[in-house]
Order: C-alpha cells, then sequence, then structure tokens
C-alpha cells in the first residue's frame, strides 16, 4: 500500500505532536532542565518538522492519488494469506505459552502452506516434521526453553 | 593489544568452531543464493541460536554467514539474472552477460577468488586497523562520542539509497523506538503504555528478524515472482582454468575495489551494495574499456567483487572500536557482542585481547573459506535455484516465531517482531529505508546518553562541545558531511 507523500506527512506531523505532549510529563532530573524528555522532546520535534517538509514536497512533486494499492493485493487468495501469516503469527503469539510450539507451529505453517495453494497432505507432514525438528534442536541442543504446551508429555 | 597466541589458536581452531563454520557456510550459501532472502535476514535469523554459543563461535557464526551470503547471492545473478542480495546488483549486467556468453564458469570463478581476495584484504586492515584506532579513541569523552554518533548518523543518513529526507525519517522511528523503556538518568519509564515487557525497552533481536524478515515473507506472499529457468553451469572445477591470467591482469583493479570496499564498508551506514556500486562507477571510469561494461566486462568484475566483501570486513572496525555498526550486519554483530559480554568500545582490547584476535582470525578463515564452500554451492545452484520461495516462506515465518520468542523466553518477543515487521514493509512500499531505523535503534541509548551527559557538563555553555581538538575535528566532519550534499544539491538546481 503506497500512500501519497503529503498524507505521511500529516501522519508524521500527528505523530511527532505527540510524542511531544508524551514527553512534557516526563520529570526532570532534579535540580537540571534536562532529564528523560530531552531527547524525545527533539526527537518529536524533528519528526514533526520532517513530516512538514514531506507534505510541502509531497505537493510540489507528486500528483498521484492518495493511496495507491499493489496489484498482489487486489487477489483474494494473496490477501489471504497474508491475512493467515498476521493474525496466525499474532494468535500464536499469544498463546504461546499455553498451545506450544509444537501444535501452534504446526497448525500455523500448515495453515499458510495450504493458504499459499499448496493443499496436499504432505504440506501438513513437513509442517510437523520442521517444527518438531525445530523444537527438538533448540529444546535439547540448545536448551532454549521453547513451551510444549499440549503435548507436554509426550515431548 | 598484547592477546597471547596459544589461546587464540585454542580459541579458533577447535572441533566446534569447525561444526559451527561448516554449517554457517551452508546456511549463508543457501540463503545468498535464494533470491529475495538478504545476508542481513539470514544473520538476524541465526542470533537466537549464537545466543547459545561461546562469543568466538557466536561471532564466528555470523561473519560466515554474511560473507558466503555475500558471494552467494552472485550466482542467481549469473544463472537466472536475479541477484541474491543487493550487493550484487552493480554488477549483474556483466555477469549475466558472461553466462550467456557461455562463459559462466569464468564469471562466477572471478567472482569467488575476487571475494576472498576482497574479504581477506579487509580482514587485514580490521587486523591492523582495530586496535591503533581503538588506542586513540581511550581518549575520548562523551562530547567526542556525541559527535562521532552523529557522524555515523549522518553518513548512514547521507549514503542510504533514496530519499535523504525519508532516510532521515527512518532514522528517528529507530531512535524513537530506542526511547521506549526506562530512561537512562532517572529510570522514567517512557512510552510503555503501561506494559511491564517493554520497560527493558523493545527487544533488538525480535526487532531486528521483524524488520528484515517480515517484509520479504509479505512480498513473497502478495507478489510471487516466478523464478526464470536457471542456466546450466557446467564443471565447476574448470572455473580456474585460465582465472590466475585473468586475475594478474587486473591487479591493480582487485586492489582498487578491496581499498574502496574497505574504506566505503568503514564508513558507518554504507554497506557492501554502496562499496559494489561505487567500486564498479570507479573502475568504469578508469577503464580502457568501459564500453564493455554491463556487457560482460571481467574487469568491473573484478573490481566491484573484491569491494563487495572487502567492505563487509571493513565495516567491523567502527563497530569493534567504538560500537558504532557500518551495515545492517554489524548493527547485529553489536547486539550479539553486547549479549556476549564483549561490549565493543576500546577497552575491549585491552580487556579481552584473545577474544578480539580469536574473532579478526575468524575472518580470515570465513573468507578462505569461500573458494571451496563457493565451488560446491555453484555445482549444487541449480538445485537450490529450483526451490520456490513460496514454499520456504512459511517455514523461515516458523524460524523467525522461535527466534523472536528465544532470545527473552518471552512470546511478547513474537508480537514486536510482528508490529515492527510490518511497519517494516509499510515503511519498504512507500520508500522509507529501513537500515537507518535499526542503526538508529542500536545507536539510540549511545547517542542519548553522550547527548544528556555533554549537555549537563556544558551546563548552558554550547562551546564546551566542540572545546577539545578531537570533538572540534568531528564536529567540522558532521558539518561537511551535511554540508556538501546541500551544496550539491544547490549547485545542480542553478544549472538545470
Amino acid at each position: 500500500m503506497k500512500l501519497h507523500d503529503s498524507l505521511i506527512g500529516l501522519l508524521l506531523i500527528a505523530f511527532g505532536g505527540w510524542v511531544l505532549w508524551q514527553a512534557q510529563s516526563f520529570p526532570a532530573m532534579p535540580g537540571q532542565m534536562i532529564g528523560p524528555s530531552t531527547f524525545p522532546t527533539l526527537l518529536g520535534g524533528l519528526c514533526a518538522l520532517g513530516g512538514l517538509l514531506l507534505v510541502w514536497q509531497g505537493r510540489r512533486i507528486s500528483r498521484d492519488e492518495l493511496v495507491c494499492i499493489h496489484e498482489g493485493w487486489r487477489i483474494g487468495s494473496r490477501v489471504a494469506c497474508v491475512a493467515v501469516a498476521v493474525f496466525g503469527t499474532l494468535l500464536l503469539g499469544v498463546t504461546f505459552e499455553t498451545v506450544g510450539f509444537p501444535v501452534g507451529g504446526t497448525l500455523l505453517l500448515s495453515a499458510l502452506f495450504y493458504a499459499a495453494g499448496l493443499h496436499r497432505a504432505r504440506w501438513i507432514a513437513v509442517s510437523a516434521i520442521f517444527v518438531l525438528t525445530v523444537h527438538l534442536v533448540m529444546t535439547r541442543l540448545l536448551y532454549v526453553p521453547l513451551p510444549s504446551g499440549f503435548v507436554k508429555g509426550l515431548l | 593489544m598484547y592477546a597471547d597466541f596459544d589461546t587464540v589458536i585454542s580459541l579458533v581452531f577447535n572441533w566446534n568452531m569447525v561444526i559451527v563454520m561448516v554449517s554457517c557456510s551452508a546456511f549463508g550459501l543457501f540463503v545468498g543464493a535464494v533470491p529475495g532472502l538478504s545476508a542481513t535476514m539470514a544473520t538476524a535469523i541465526l542470533v537466537p541460536i549464537t545466543f547459545f554459543m561461546e562469543p568466538v563461535p557466536a561471532i564466528a557464526a555470523i561473519v560466515t554467514t554474511a560473507a558466503m551470503a555475500i558471494f552467494a547471492s552472485d550466482i542467481p545473478a549469473a544463472l537466472i539474472r536475479i541477484p541474491g542480495t543487493a550487493a550484487s546488483a552493480a554488477y549483474i549486467g556483466d555477469l549475466n552477460a558472461l553466462t550467456l556468453q557461455g562463459r559462466v564458469g569464468r564469471a562466477l570463478g572471478i567472482s569467488v577468488v575476487a571475494s576472498a581476495i576482497g574479504g581477506l584484504f579487509g580482514s587485514a586492515v580490521l587486523m591492523l586497523a582495530a586496535p591503533q584506532l581503538a588506542e586513540v579513541s581511550l581518549n575520548f569523552t562523551s562530547f567526542e562520542y556525541f559527535w562521532l554518533a552523529l557522524l555515523g548518523l549522518s553518513a548512514a543518513v547521507m549514503l542510504g539509497s533514496g530519499s535523504l529526507l525519508k532516510s532521515l525519517m527512518s532514522l528517528l522511528f529507530g531512535l524513537m523506538i530506542a526511547t521506549v523503556g526506562m530512561d537512562t538518568t532517572i529510570g522514567h519509564p517512557r512510552f510503555t503504555f503501561g506494559f511491564a515487557t517493554l520497560l527493558d525497552g523493545v527487544a533488538f533481536v525480535p526487532a531486528l528478524i521483524g524488520v528484515f524478515a517480515i517484509p520479504e515473507l509479505v512480498r513473497t506472499f502478495v507478489n510471487r515472482e516466478r523464478t526464470p529457468p536457471a542456466a546450466p553451469v557446467g564443471n565447476p572445477f574448470r572455473m580456474f582454468d585460465g582465472l590466475a591470467a585473468v586475475l594478474w591482469r587486473y591487479k591493480a583493479n582487485l586492489f582498487r575495489g578491496s581499498v574502496i570496499g574497505t574504506t566505503v564498508g568503514i564508513l558507518p551506514g554504507a554497506g557492501s551494495d554502496i562499496a559494489s556500486w561505487i567500486s564498479y562507477a570507479v573502475s568504469k571510469r578508469f577503464s580502457k574499456q568501459p564500453e564493455l561494461y554491463g556487457k560482460g566486462s571481467e574487469e568491473s568484475l573484478v573490481d566491484a567483487c573484491s569491494a563487495n566483501n572487502s567492505a563487509l570486513s571493513g565495516a567491523y572496525v567502527p563497530a569493534t572500536v567504538f560500537g558504532i555498526p557500518g551495515d545492517s550486519i554489524t548493527a547485529i554483530v553489536i547486539g550479539v557482542l553486547y549479549m556476549k559480554g564483549l561490549n565493543p568500545g576500546p577497552l575491549v582490547f585491552i580487556n579481552k585481547p584473545n577474544e578480539v584476535m580469536a574473532i579478526f582470525v575468524t575472518f580470515f578463515l570465513a573468507n578462505i573459506l569461500i573458494v571451496p564452500f563457493g565451488l560446491l554451492a555453484i555445482a549444487q545452484a541449480s538445485q537450490v535455484l529450483r526451490v520456490p520461495k513460496l514454499m520456504l516462506a512459511p517455514l523461515i515465518l516458523g524460524f523467525c516465531v522461535v527466534g523472536a520468542y528465544s532470545i527473552n523466553a518471552a512470546a511478547s518477543g513474537i508480537i514486536i517482531m510482528l508490529v515492527l515487521g510490518l511497519f517494516a514493509y509499510l515503511m519498504e512500499e512507500n520508500g522509507f529505508p529501513v537500515a537507518p531505523l535499526i542503526l538508529g535503534l542500536v545507536m539510540g541509548p549511545l547517542v542519548e546518553r553522550n547527548l544528556v551527559t555533554s549537555l549537563i557538563k556544558a551546563d548552558g555553555a554550547p562551546l564546551v562541545f566542540v572545546e577539545r581538538p578531537i570533538a572540534a575535528g568531528l564536529a567540522l566532519l558532521v558539518c561537511v558531511v551535511w554540508a556538501v550534499p546541500a551544496v550539491m544539491r544547490l549547485k545542480k538546481g542553478r544549472m538545470t
């Protein structure tokens, strides 16, 4: 998704303003003018200034439409694939400790293969073997405490 | 820096290191040879695994992976005219033209040997220059560090591709993300939105994986370009036929490419891709046959391929001496060095001389390994290039999830990776480069700490910032870095 520069500029101005506003609530160091707000204030100000320049530059140079969407985003199956990747990963992130990597990872990868147009059952097997191999390598060889979740007793 | 030779040897030459370097060579070659997967992404994925290694193997893993990936990106560039990483884009025309002329062996032979020689040259410079620079930098105070950090950030913005303003904005985003968490002065929580996991700041590794891997995965799912069939390689062991004569003829180019690569690599923010473009341009400017450039020039390949890998080593000079990354890969390495207690800076050369020297030796080994492993990779290239990215993408996402989680054993890493990854995708779609963002994220605490300390020391007298000679010199350099492009732009405006 491509946004017009002037629109991005406006977003940057708003964001810079928000940072400046937030920074004012940070306390100063005792006996000093300088403190936790100094750096964010500087950055927020620069961000708003950069946003202004981007608005000016966008209006001067480009007359494109405000929002331009890439061809690939108009194809339902591809959008579905990205949606599975994003929301699947988000769901896995939120439930990671409970569901665990072996089950959650296999489900995510299988769903992703399916959404990518790889419908055969062997892709479920590929997902399961990949996830189990990674899980075993990480937990047994590298001692990374990846949660086992539902299959805790089995692995 | 006085290293104990025996200890260095025992740190480098052991079975653990052999396993690490061989497996990372294979990994780097594979990722580099698959178009669209970058060397930075390969190293970012590797970081969580290095977390569980000793310091020397951990850095060796990253150095080997990056060196192999940068070289391997020449393979798809030659065979299917798609560069594996941005570093090969400068001379892709020559590589592919030689392939079409039936001289693919010569093209990849030059690439593999020039890459190795360039890398060895850069490693030698690193080994000689870094300790000397470290001695000078022992006298640095917060003022010098502030100007140095500013110089690094400025160079990164100026040398990046695309719009200057957008590069600057990207850098600001990185610096802002670095302010999340407890501040360094009085420990006040900033921009945490009440999340306890953000009190320590945005975790670096999940952010890194997100910024470099997630946008590529999204693009893979959305764009789904078909990879054209690869050209046949033939016998890779015949590649060295007549190669020595070519390299001898272009020995000055080999030296020049290595010097340019190392110099550009040392500049913060400028990596292998910029080094190869500059080296290619210089090569063409001074060539007796500039008309051959883009049509199968062997001379251009010698220059640009040697610049590629020497830049990679050069980038480690500011990274080890000052903790300022030369490119996105060294930004990752700095994170790993901190994790391993080898805090980059002049003191590491005094406190851990054996480890530092061992790391430098691994640079040489990684670049020597390019030749045998490169030949194997070239032999297997057709098989590697047959693997569609769409099939690899879910597996890479699996690695990313594990990597983002395992660094702190916290699921919040997965969320951070996802959020920053989607943000980076939007940034790239709109022409904002993501490398300055990572640079800002890495250098944010350094810049803020030195700025605040200097402001307190100055006590309202700004001239203190330029009172010391090195600080004044660095301040002048910062002014030059900003003024030169502005003057050039002004002149260009008047001429047109």
